[in-house]
């Protein structure tokens, strides 16, 4: 697979995830994630869905306005 | 550097093999050495290839980015930038006594908190949205 095609298949894994209203467990913490990694690129796109790091740090929960 | 030679220069430099996992799944692997004052792990991860650092002193699993070293040493802010892994393996070779330096018994304590003090500002610049908790 290529990254893209990675990312394409982590990105329906997760838009899944969303459509059933998901929590998601962080495995690593967000202080360890590296530039450029798909978990990166996992949160960045979870944010934009409305997600935000729970204040324990271990989870990223959806924001309710 | 190809695989074979950091291999041959971690061995060099009194480096043993301690860990190697391949997964099944992106050809994602993990190999770790140490020589008992460093440890190093070379990962890849889905597309991503780097190598982590910890102290083999500390009786932990906790790992730091090498690339934060290269930042400490160099007094370089801009942490959220990734390197090759050919420059992971460029820095190790060329910063190898550093490094033992830096995680020997005398500094290792002062070396980790101030990586972690610059995971936490990486983490600033890769995640401006993100609200640290407060103590």
């Amino acid at each position: 697979m290529t990254p893209v095609e990675q990312w394409r298949a982590n990105q329906e894994y997760l838009d899944n995830a969303l459509l059933r209203g998901d929590k998601f467990r962080l495995a690593t913490p967000i202080n360890q994630v590296r530039e450029g990694s798909f978990y990166q690129q996992e949160l960045n796109y979870l944010y934009d869905k409305g997600y935000q790091v729970s204040s324990d740090g271990s989870w990223l929960l959806k924001i309710t306005k | 550097m190809k695989s074979i030679q950091i291999d041959a220069f971690l061995k060099a430099h009194g480096f043993l093999l301690v860990k190697n996992e391949v997964s099944d799944s992106f050809g994602d692997y993990y190999t770790v050495f140490s020589n008992g004052v460093i440890k190093l792990r070379f990962i890849k991860d889905k597309s991503t290839k780097a190598v982590d650092v910890g102290s083999a002193l500390c009786n932990n699993e906790v790992w730091y980015d090498l690339s934060l070293v290269k930042n400490m040493l160099y007094c370089d802010d801009q942490l959220n930038v990734a390197l090759t892994f050919e420059q992971y393996q460029e820095f190790l070779v060329a910063n190898i006594d550093r490094l033992n330096s830096l995680f020997n018994y005398d500094s290792y304590k002062t070396t980790i908190e101030k990586l972690k003090e610059l995971q936490n500002q990486r983490t600033k610049q890769m995640f401006p949205w993100f609200k640290p908790p407060r103590d």
